[in-house]
């Protein structure tokens, strides 16, 4: 009879060989090594809220992965490139980007990458508040919601949120498609959280329920905070200040617009900071302040102007 | 064919699906939980937990080194431990001992008890030894009380040590008494003959001195300055010598460069190492994950 030491001596050796034996890290040729550094660099810029640092990043290895035809490297820059500029306000950008990568994609069978493409295309017909053409984008995974989470979550909470942004756009089905969004996220993240907040915010001051809209975009306000997340602060500040001017709370709507067009400015987000601009302009002159007045029309008149790239470097106006 | 080669040299765990991965360490899991659970088992069975006793009595003078830890031992085999000590109306120490059952048949009429109080001393606890009994006697019967037989104790030794001391005290005089006979006299004589050895070399150190003697002209002959010449021709040879040498290691130093080039390839050979190791768990669970670099942003709408 077998021992039981010795049955424990093959049991052991068999785990160990399984714990010693990791897959031999892929070599990858020096070029394609040197484009994904690149790519890598700019995602953690963007992470970081470095938009022009990431864009660099991104065409250097565009360029790169264009060297040595690589599609798969071009279809992902494209996308990246075309995300940054969404971030930034420039659609016709994103939109020259997108329809590149779309080419790339279709040609090349690269359907994992379409639904990136598609959820792109939806933000941005949601700011351009084509509520229809971004749904259009969202159904086919709306329909099969399950083969969408199974494959990627965080792929299927960034479908199921810009179907709740397009229900507030079309004013249906917000509650609904808000707890599809709650059940498909993780309580825990600070992120999600905070825009859950927003939601919330956003349904109660449909309802004219400011006081709890108020306190649910402040508690989101904090989450973004304490994250330093430019992004999120802009909106829940904007969100803030638009609660107040339906108040007429014009003082206290202008500290608000005040303060998230300085986080937009930081993070150089054009299209945002049209949209401050537009209301503080109007805000000023509620308040009889003529001089920032002028102030914000002559930076929106820069922002607007072609060929002047560099309107972020000019102060802030009413600061 | 160096697809192959990489498939081969891959274990077969990273080839299989993840289902099969998920089954396997499932596996793992319940083996290895089945493999603690008899491990435990084993030890409540080796601590006798379960086991039922039967309680003889010893009786002994002195409990030194006892306590109720005290393991009983039979032909040196654990057998169960001092549940109890006590003191006897005649004031013996009387011990308690719970006897695991299945030894009692090593218990005969002719089993004998032993303490050690050295043990107690040296190792901090003694030992209660059983002799085993003859088989052909009968067994003894549970509640008996058997006389204890003590070894030595430390003041017993002690005392026997303290005999040993006083025998070599009394060599010690002995010794002492020799030295006191010897005569001062015959010493004195003796130093006087060390000094005219003294002198008489002393003698014999001048006349070579001098050159006198075969000795003497070794050292002060005039022929002595040539064999000095003579020195420093040899000196001069060496010198040479020495040149040639230096030339052999400056060729020496010519080879660090291609020495330093094979250092380089061994430290390419153990950074390589150093890769693998990296690879081995749980070695790479502690390393950041640099190889995942992320290609592509988060999917999370970007104006929102």
């Amino acid at each position: 009879m077998i021992k039981l030491k010795y049955l424990l001596f093959v049991y052991l050796m068999l785990i160990l060989t399984a714990c010693v034996s990791a897959p031999d890290k892929k070599e990858n040729p020096y070029l394609l090594e040197r484009a994904e550094s690149y790519m890598a660099s700019g995602v953690e810029y963007y992470q970081h809220y470095e938009y022009l640092s990431a864009r660099a990043q991104f065409t250097k290895a565009l360029y790169e992965y264009q060297g040595f035809n690589y599609v798969a490297g071009i279809a992902r820059c494209r996308l990246n490139l075309a995300k940054l500029a969404i971030a930034l306000g420039e659609y016709d950008e994103a939109d020259k980007n997108l329809k590149l990568a779309r080419q790339i994609i279709d040609d090349n069978k690269l359907s994992e990458l379409t639904i990136l493409a598609d959820i792109m295309s939806s933000s941005m017909a949601i700011q351009l508040k084509n509520y229809a053409s971004a749904l259009a984008y969202l159904e086919p995974y709306l329909s099969d919601m399950n083969a969408v989470k199974n494959r990627d979550a965080a792929i299927y909470i960034a479908v199921i949120l810009n179907r709740v942004r397009v229900a507030f756009g079309l004013g249906d089905e917000q509650k609904k498609w808000m707890d599809r969004f709650y059940q498909a996220i993780d309580k825990n993240d600070p992120g999600y959280r905070a825009r859950w907040l927003r939601f919330q915010a956003e349904l109660a001051s449909l309802n004219n329920e400011y006081a709890d809209s108020e306190r649910w975009l402040m508690q989101a306000l904090e989450l973004y905070r304490q994250q330093a997340n430019p992004k999120g602060v802009s909106s829940a500040l904007q969100a803030l200040g638009a609660i107040k001017l339906k108040k007429q709370d014009w003082h206290g709507a202008a500290d608000d617009y005040e303060n998230a067009l300085l986080a937009s400015f930081k993070i150089k987000d054009k299209s945002t900071v049209l949209e401050i601009l537009d209301v503080l302009s109007g805000l000023y002159l509620k308040l009889d302040k003529t001089v920032n007045k002028k102030k914000v029309d002559h930076l929106k008149s820069v922002i607007t102007e072609k060929n002047k790239n560099l309107w972020y470097v000019m102060p802030v106006p009413g600061i | 064919m160096p697809n192959n080669e990489q498939t081969k040299a891959t274990h077969y765990i990273h080839r299989t699906s993840y289902g099969f991965q998920e089954q396997l360490v499932g596996a793992f899991i319940l083996v290895t939980v089945g493999l603690l659970l008899a491990m435990l088992f084993a030890q409540i069975k080796s601590q006798n937990i379960f086991e039922e006793y039967f309680v003889i009595y010893g009786k002994l003078s002195s409990a030194e080194g006892l306590s109720k830890e005290t393991i009983v031992q039979i032909s040196g085999f654990e057998v169960g431990h001092v549940s109890a000590i006590d003191i006897t109306d005649k004031n013996d120490i009387l011990l308690t001992m719970n006897i695991v059952k299945r030894y009692h048949k090593l218990l005969r009429t002719d089993s004998r008890i032993k303490v050690s109080s050295l043990n107690a001393t040296i190792i901090g606890k003694s030992i209660i030894s059983i002799t085993a009994g003859s088989p052909d006697l009968a067994m003894i019967d549970e509640g008996v009380t058997l006389a204890v037989q003590e070894s030595r104790s430390v003041e017993d030794v002690i005392a026997e040590a303290t005999e040993t001391i006083q025998t070599v005290n009394s060599v010690i005089e002995d010794i002492s008494n020799v030295v006191a006979a010897v005569e001062p006299k015959k010493i004195a004589d003796t130093i006087s003959a060390f000094q005219q050895l003294a002198t008489n070399i002393k003698d014999m150190s001048e006349h070579i001195k001098t050159g006198a003697g075969p000795v003497g002209t070794l050292i002060y002959d005039d022929k002595s300055s040539q064999d000095f010449k003579q020195g420093i021709e040899n000196l001069h040879a060496t010198t040479v010598q020495i040149n040639q040498m230096v030339e052999s290691l400056n060729t020496d130093v010519q080879k660090i460069p291609l020495m330093l080039e094979s250092i380089n390839a061994v430290i390419d050979d153990t950074d390589e190492t150093i890769k693998a190791t990296q690879r081995v768990w749980p070695i790479s669970s502690a390393m950041s994950g640099s190889d995942n670099k992320q290609l592509i942003t988060d999917p999370m709408p970007a104006n929102d």
